[in-house]
């Protein structure tokens, strides 16, 4: 067997992408976890990490092997089948989200002609997960945070499914290497403004976080869904948050940033300027602003959200059709 | 009206305080423990708050103070009230919701019942106490 | 299917004792329909340590640093109320240049407690970012405080007649760097903070209604936040107080955000005060000589104060020995939370970590 066959057999194709999926993850969790801290730090006036490595960069590494070190507590009452299920169940689907994620022309795992749909479906199954984690801690607060992650995520799934619409109408595919290919004179975004605010909007109440962080807001619910958990269980609730921060940044890039395209540097570069642009901005968002009560998170999606979204797909439809 | 044309109508001893002095305006001793639900009535009305009740053991009975004052300019009325250790007193509950608990603590640390207040409790002082810590009487448990 | 099975029983949730919002041991029994709260109970006592016992067997000199444990977070206050009484016991009036020490340090106390509760009280809503910026003024505050009484918190600063020590020259240069830097730092955080989601938040819940202010006895910002115009800076001046020019904010609707509103523009009076006495701050003895066992004269005694969180009173009965007879603290916080079992009701579960937060307490106080 020569070498081109070997590469070309799908046995190490498989084996390459795991492997390239698995360190695109780990770099992010490193580095988003400090790049969060470091923002969060000097929005506060104060430093953040600094001790472990240039400006504190092996913080994350560090942390990392602490929380491995410690012990995992079940406490009693527990379901503790769920309770150990959970976690994972919040966590692989990411990993799995990373397959047809574009970040170049040709760094792609799978171009799936669903891609779009695929993405977004397999996003769901980590809401389960955390329903699961809440409802088997046996601790009111973990119910309640669980209980609001559903109406959260049940709620804000509608925008986020009409906004990407918009993209799909105009674009004509579910297929993330054509709407990428679309862009090639122009940006969507530059077309469809309200859609992608709508998303992004949609997409830090799809991750819980602040201003939408109500199932985990730790004033009223302790930590949510998470209260009982410790050690690698929380790290890997912890993953879950900044790699899901990584992929609905990235693909917003794809959907309305043009995805990889950009001048004089390659396109891998570009695509993760423009997702850690927008993850920063998230970040941003995060230390700026104080938590909606759930009510008003709810009425803000459904009276506001939701129909800015339809009647932009409305419009879209109806220009698509004229001309 | 003053609080002194006010107090006209009660049996009632003046005590020597001043406001220099003690940081009382008026002091006065009520005779009759009924007369401070009328007497706090009248207060309310020329609106005068209740700054609170407190009580001091003082070794044959227990004398309650309860404080008023006026919020647009201060003028702090003292009134007492003697009462035997067992003895109830009528609760101002119904003029002045802050009562609730200021009489809960004087309950919880001496003991005195007030009548028609609904939820009086031991407000502070641990679960399972015995006794009321405040009377002279009482003696903490030697360790 | 039997329904009568499947209706959910009562669910409640115990708020506290340990729960992040609850700033200390407070425990609150919400009964819960979802979201909604349909009754609260609040339970005392967890940090209650019988200090009215205490003080039966303490001299008073003893009493001292204990009157720094009630209110940790504005303890000068505390220290104020039960010096000034015992100084009107013995008759005592502590030099112009001790007033004027006082004042300092009781509004710098001010401040630096409506600082903490800012960023406490936004930091339950989930602002996170607004806490560090006025706690990186509030530490300024601590360092001048460590300058002058060599503690950060529980200084035990007072003495009848005067103050333990005189203030430094480096404590005016800090105390000039603060104040320069304290009007942008509100300016800034107020801007911060008012986004259209902090007003959804806070305006329209917890109302306070005047009568309510009377029935229930509040006292302090709480109280003004309803518009009650009751500050004893104003209304039963002591020390000094006349002789500085400033204004008593008032809140018109007293609801969560006007409390707030409230105790943001105290802070910027406060800094008038001290602006004012710095300028004004007399040459002279720091303190008057003062007996070293004191004993009052028998008698009963109150001198009430304007903490930060309302009308503190201290009653001292003497029976002319070297303790006191009877100790009783009248704190703000104990009334000030009494009102809270009837505004929960009919709120939502996140509205009560903005009401209570919006009372300010500190438990302590309330537990004695």
């Amino acid at each position: 067997m020569d070498l081109a066959m070997i590469a070309d057999s799908i046995i190490v194709k498989v084996i390459l992408s795991i492997a390239g999926v698995m360190i695109v993850f780990t770099i992010n969790a490193l580095f988003a976890t400090w790049l969060e801290r470091k923002v969060a730090g000097h929005i506060q006036l104060r430093l953040g990490p600094m001790e472990v490595g240039f400006h504190g960069v092996l913080q994350g590494a560090a942390d990392g092997l602490k929380l491995i070190a410690k012990e995992i507590i079940t406490p009693k009452g527990v379901d503790k089948k769920l309770f150990a299920l959970a976690p994972y169940l919040a966590f692989f689907p990411t990993l799995l989200m990373f397959v047809v994620i574009p970040f170049s022309d040709k760094l792609q795992v799978r171009d799936l002609n669903i891609g779009l749909l695929y993405f977004f479906s397999i996003s769901c199954i980590a809401t389960i997960g955390i329903f699961m984690a809440g409802w088997a801690s046996n601790n009111k607060y973990s119910l309640m945070g669980a209980v609001r992650s559903i109406a959260q995520s049940i709620a804000y799934e509608i925008p986020i499914i009409l906004s990407i619409l918009s993209v799909v109408i105009i674009t004509q595919s579910l297929k993330l290497s054509e709407i990428v290919s679309y862009q090639s004179k122009f940006w969507i975004v530059l077309v469809q403004p309200v859609a992608f605010v709508v998303y992004v909007i949609s997409a830090i109440a799809e991750l819980n976080r602040t201003p939408f962080d109500i199932p985990e807001a730790e004033s009223e619910l302790v930590a949510g869904f998470h209260t009982e958990y410790s050690g690698m269980r929380f790290a890997v609730f912890f993953m879950a948050e900044y790699t899901n921060i990584f992929l609905v940044s990235a693909m917003a890039t794809t959907l309305f940033l043009g995805g990889w395209r950009g001048p004089f540097f390659p396109p891998v570069v570009w695509f993760f300027i423009k997702t850690y642009a927008l993850v920063f901005f998230i970040i941003w968002v995060r230390w700026a602003f104080p938590r909606l009560r759930p009510d008003q998170l709810m009425s803000f999606c459904w009276k506001f959200l939701t129909p800015v979204a339809l009647l932009n797909l409305l419009i879209t439809t109806f220009f698509m059709k004229i001309f | 009206m003053s609080v002194i044309t006010i107090l006209d109508s009660f049996d009632k001893e003046v005590l020597e305080q001043s406001y220099e002095k003690n940081g009382f305006n008026h002091s006065y001793l009520l005779r009759k423990k009924d007369d401070i639900i009328e007497l706090t009535k009248r207060l309310k009305e020329e609106e005068y708050f209740l700054e609170t009740i407190t009580a001091v053991d003082k070794k044959e009975k227990i004398r309650l103070i309860y404080i008023f004052n006026k919020m647009q300019k201060v003028h702090r009325v003292a009134v007492y009230l003697d009462i035997d250790y067992s003895e109830d007193v009528p609760s101002l509950i119904d003029f002045f919701k802050s009562a609730d608990w200021f009489e809960s603590e004087v309950y919880d640390f001496f003991g005195v019942k007030f009548t028609g207040n609904p939820n009086l409790k031991r407000l502070l002082t641990p679960e399972g106490m015995e006794g009321y810590p405040l009377l002279k009487s009482w003696k903490a448990e030697e360790d | 299917m039997d329904t009568e099975k499947h209706v959910l029983k009562d669910f409640y949730v115990n708020m506290g004792p340990q729960h992040p919002s609850t700033h200390g041991v407070l425990r609150i029994v919400l009964k819960v329909d979802g979201e909604k709260v349909m009754s609260s109970e609040t339970v005392l006592g967890y940090a209650h340590r019988g200090v009215e016992k205490m003080a039966e067997s303490k001299t008073y000199i003893q009493m001292m640093p204990v009157m720094d444990r009630f209110d940790y977070v504005s303890s000068m206050l505390f220290e104020w109320a039960y010096v000034g009484c015992m100084e009107k016991a013995l008759g005592i009036t502590p030099p112009e240049r001790a007033e004027y020490i006082r004042v300092i340090m009781a509004e710098l106390n001010r401040i630096a407690s409506h600082l903490l509760w800012a960023g406490a009280f936004l930091l339950d809503l989930g602002a996170f970012t607004p806490f560090l910026w006025l706690f990186d003024a509030r530490e300024r505050i601590m360092d001048m405080f460590e300058e002058v009484t060599g503690q950060r918190m529980t200084n035990n600063y007072f003495k009848i007649g005067g103050v333990a020590d005189d203030l430094t020259p480096e404590f005016f240069k800090m105390l000039d760097e603060f104040l320069n830097m304290i009007r942008k730092r509100m300016a800034d955080t107020e801007t911060l903070i008012e986004s259209i989601i902090f007003l959804e938040r806070v305006k329209d819940i917890g109302f306070i209604s005047k009568e309510d202010v009377i029935n229930y006895s509040l006292t302090g910002p709480v109280a003004r936040g309803s518009g009650v115009n009751y500050d004893l800076r104003k209304n039963e001046p002591y020390s000094i107080y006349t002789r500085f020019d400033f204004e008593i904010p008032l809140g018109e609707k007293g609801d969560c955000y006007d409390r707030y509103k409230v105790r943001m523009r105290e802070v910027i009076q406060s800094v008038r005060i001290i602006e004012q006495a710095v300028s004004a701050i007399p040459e002279g003895p720091f303190a008057e000589k003062a007996p070293k066992i004191v004993k009052l004269p028998e008698g009963e005694y109150y001198f009430a104060v304007e903490t930060s969180r309302g009308l503190l009173g201290v009653y001292l009965v003497s029976d002319g020995s070297a303790n006191p007879y009877r100790f009783k603290l009248r704190d703000p916080a104990f009334s000030n939370l009494s009102i809270l079992d009837t505004m929960l009701p009919g709120n939502k579960i996140s509205d009560v970590v903005a009401i209570l937060g919006s009372i300010d307490v500190v438990i302590p106080e309330i537990d004695r």
